[in-house]
């Protein structure tokens, strides 16, 4: 199944199509797509690294997303996407190893622009994600700024989630922050830097671990299709439910040491 | 159908910018900067048309008025409006396109600071432009959106 997906990926980063890019990976621009506009992303995110005592070792996860956009009006684009997940970790007491491939359901993007920021000093756009994978339901909010000033753009998202598991048995919320900043160096590359922090607040009682990821992220565009990429290492995280992981200075247990996303834009 | 609709709308640019920017109202001006911020400055910095060549305006302009699903009379109008900063450029009174205050103006006095840069955000000057080589036609080229 893996290779299968590996060589759509592979195909689909040869088809070439046209360009609207994003030039970053985790954090959203608030701009819109042009009305009657068409493009389709696949996302590869990968997650690895979590602590073995928490029973993953050898830990990595590969979520896949197939996003197609449309741009309603301006102001308005949708966007539906189909997810699926690789999963993989060993688990260090019996030494048995788990890897399963599940499909992680059908997201419906909606994102509104406020503030067109070639029209104002800042850009703002509203955002609502709902999610469905058959047994649990996910509603992602965001509140997007951002701007631009000649070569540089920077944008900033501010994030809560909710998700309901099991059948809505379980409610676990978070809360995110993702900033980006970058230059573009020529007409064809642009270079950044992402921010994202990310918490987890099990039935909104407590608050239970923080992740701050930082790193680089590169773009690269034609006339007809783009591609980003984001490497992001945690350099802090604190579990505040005593120290799971073992891990004094990041968090392992519920976030991993390792974040990696590329999209490839292709635009119809 | 599409490449008759790129040939249309080539063929649209063409004509208006060979018939040099007409005069625009003060509706058609208010339409075109509208225009500009949704489908140009929205996603892409202002790239200077006084850079370019004609050939080569016009080629970017066909280009982009389809990536951007243009209709023809907004391509027509994009193409006019932004043709007369071109005529701004080699009067050095270039305002900037997505402002209310970035009329096309003759005028000196309507020049202000931020919208000078604004202009310059393509990294190029908006003083009084020097005479092009072809050296720089060509680097100016490669530096299109």
């Amino acid at each position: 199944m893996l290779v299968a997906v590996g060589i759509a990926y592979v195909w689909l980063a040869l088809w070439p199509a046209r360009a609207g890019e994003r030039l970053f990976t985790y954090t959203y621009e608030p701009e819109t797509m042009p009305q009657g506009t068409f493009e389709f992303e696949p996302w590869f995110t990968l997650r690895a690294g979590r602590s073995a005592a928490v029973g993953k070792d050898d830990y990595y996860r590969l979520q896949f997303r197939q996003e197609f956009e449309y741009g309603v009006t301006d102001n308005y684009t949708v966007a539906l996407y189909l997810n699926s997940d690789y999963q993989h970790y060993k688990n260090p007491g019996t030494g048995q190893r788990t890897s399963h491939y599940r499909w992680t359901g059908v997201s419906l993007e909606n994102l509104y622009m406020v503030l067109n920021p070639a029209e104002n000093v800042l850009g703002l756009a509203l955002y609502l994600e709902p999610t469905w994978d058959g047994e649990n339901f996910e509603l992602e909010q965001k509140i997007i700024f951002g701007q631009r000033h000649g070569d540089w753009k920077w944008a900033v998202n501010l994030v809560h989630e909710t998700e309901w598991e099991d059948h809505f048995r379980e409610t676990t919320g978070e809360l995110e922050i993702d900033v980006g900043i970058a230059r573009q160096l020529s007409p064809r590359w642009s270079l950044g830097i992402e921010l994202r922090n990310s918490n987890h607040l099990p039935e909104y009682k407590t608050w239970k671990d923080t992740a701050l990821y930082v790193g680089p992220v590169i773009n690269y565009r034609r006339q007809k299709w783009w591609a980003t990429l984001t490497v992001m290492p945690q350099v802090f995280g604190a579990n505040f439910d005593g120290d799971p992981d073992g891990n004094g200075h990041l968090d392992l247990a519920g976030h991993e040491r390792w974040n990696v996303r590329l999209i490839v834009g292709y635009f119809f | 159908m599409q490449p008759v609709l790129s040939r249309w709308l080539a063929a649209l640019v063409a004509i208006n910018a060979a018939a040099g920017a007409a005069e625009l109202s003060e509706q058609e001006l208010a339409a075109a900067r509208k225009l500009y911020n949704a489908k140009c400055a929205k996603c892409h910095k202002f790239y200077n048309p006084a850079n370019y060549t004609d050939a080569q305006w016009r080629e970017w302009m066909r280009m982009m008025s389809q990536k951007s699903k243009l209709r023809l009379d907004e391509a027509q109008l994009l193409s006019r409006y932004l043709d007369t900063f071109r005529t701004q450029q080699r009067t050095n009174t270039l305002p900037d396109p997505g402002k209310s205050g970035g009329q096309p103006a003759p005028e000196p006095t309507t020049a202000r600071p931020q919208d000078a840069n604004a202009a310059g955000r393509d990294g190029t000057s908006h003083r009084q432009p020097k005479q092009r080589t072809r050296k720089t036609q060509a680097r100016n080229w490669s530096t299109l959106p």
